[in-house]
């Protein structure tokens, strides 16, 4: 028993103190893999440790990893050459990609109104927007990455707590794609438009994919004012 | 005659399905405290990433046989005096026998394997799991339950005059 205590203590003085904490309270067994083997010496199970045990001198390209397996009915192992995927290495992931987009910065629109600055109350008021084609390349981890940010809603924001939701931009006047008719006059309402753009992407010119999770950019907003009409008898 | 004939080959037929001689049952690797030491598969000799694995597997066996017996001698056949964990383990098991103690039910299993093959140098990635079994320090100490395992471990092989040998036995650090 003292035997096998000194072990554990020699062990635990090998861990350092994050592991030895990790042992309090836990009632450690002499055959256990953590306190017979030397844990002083633990190594990673990655190209490092490949690298330690074969020298990477004269290693003019990695040596291939094999997933080994016995076979249960003839109880011979077999062998396949696979790539893991190597902590070390970054990944390029579509959250890495969102990322580089939000630091790019998604064009925010400038909601455009009409009449002007002013409209009337119960008149078809016109909001449009005018949207900028969004293309860039960049370089992430080194990998070459093309973007291509398309809008693919508009949400309308009113000013007076309303809003509404279209797929498309809408048009200046004549076209009346989208409107709204205010209610009440205001002195002074703030619409805006937000955008929601889908990305697309592509690595080292290879095929184009879309990333579900879509970004917003909120527009400024504008001053506009809602007048009452009221009807005035004039001569002809 | 003919008749007779074929009465006997539907004998030897229906003998022949039915046959109660019991079969040998299949050789099983892992031995019992009065077994001998496993028998090191024909795979497990070949300068391959298949041998390498063989010789992993085996050495694992042999490793619960001196666990179950306290008989070190072929484990420390395939263990470099220089690798420290098999060492730890065959001092372990030598001196817990020769003390009255035992291990007993606490068979390590090794998992799949992850192998890079050098030439005369192989690392081997494995995980060994166990349930706890139980052990006794000595003859006079009270049986008690063991953990069960349930480790990542690291074996570097090297070939020496057309055999394995293990080199390494360490502990991989968690991720």
């Amino acid at each position: 028993m003292i035997r096998w205590a000194a072990v554990f203590l020699a062990s635990a003085l090998f861990l350092g103190a994050n592991y030895t904490s990790s042992f309090a309270g836990v009632d450690v067994k002499p055959k256990d893999a953590r306190v017979q083997l030397d844990a002083g010496r633990e190594v990673p199970r990655s190209q490092q440790t490949i690298d330690r045990v074969f020298g990477t001198k004269a290693e003019t390209k990695p040596r291939p990893r094999m997933d080994c397996r016995v076979d249960p009915v003839i109880g011979r192992y077999g062998c396949r050459v696979y790539v893991p995927s190597d902590p070390d290495d970054p990944e390029l992931t579509e959250g890495a990609i969102l990322r580089a987009v939000r630091e790019l910065g998604l064009p925010s629109l400038e909601v455009q109104i009409q009449p002007g600055t002013s409209t009337l109350v119960n008149v078809p008021t016109i909001f449009y927007a005018e949207p900028e084609a969004f293309n860039r390349s960049v370089t992430l981890l080194g990998f070459d990455v093309d973007l291509i940010a398309t809008p693919v809603r508009y949400r309308w924001l009113h000013g007076d707590g309303t809003a509404s939701t279209t797929s498309k931009p809408g048009r200046p006047y004549p076209s009346t794609d989208v409107t709204y008719r205010y209610r009440q006059p205001a002195e002074a309402v703030s619409p805006r438009v937000d955008v929601t753009y889908r990305v697309r992407y592509r690595v080292d010119g290879g095929s184009w994919n879309t990333i579900d999770q879509t970004l917003l950019a909120s527009g400024p907003t504008a001053e506009l004012e809602v007048k009452e009409a009221a009807p005035v008898l004039t001569h002809p | 005659m003919l008749r007779l004939v074929v009465a006997s080959s539907l004998l030897v037929l229906i003998a022949g399905c039915t046959d109660p001689e019991p079969k040998e049952p299949k050789p099983t690797t892992s031995a019992a405290p009065t077994a001998t030491a496993p028998t090191m598969p024909a795979q497990a000799k070949e300068n391959t990433p298949e041998g390498a694995s063989a010789f992993v597997a085996h050495y694992i066996e042999v490793f619960n046989y001196a666990a179950q017996t306290g008989d070190v001698s072929e484990l420390s056949q395939l263990s470099s005096p220089k690798c420290d964990g098999c060492q730890n383990y065959i001092n372990l098991y030598r001196d817990t026998y020769a003390e009255g103690g035992f291990f007993k039910d606490s068979d390590w299993k090794i998992s799949d394997l992850d192998v890079t093959f050098g030439e005369g140098r192989v690392l081997v990635f494995g995980s060994v799991s166990s349930p706890p079994g139980t052990y006794a320090e000595s003859s006079s100490a009270t049986p008690q339950p063991g953990n069960p395992e349930d480790s990542d471990l690291t074996f570097v092989l090297t070939m020496k005059s057309g055999a394995w040998t293990l080199d390494t036995l360490e502990l991989q650090a968690e991720s």
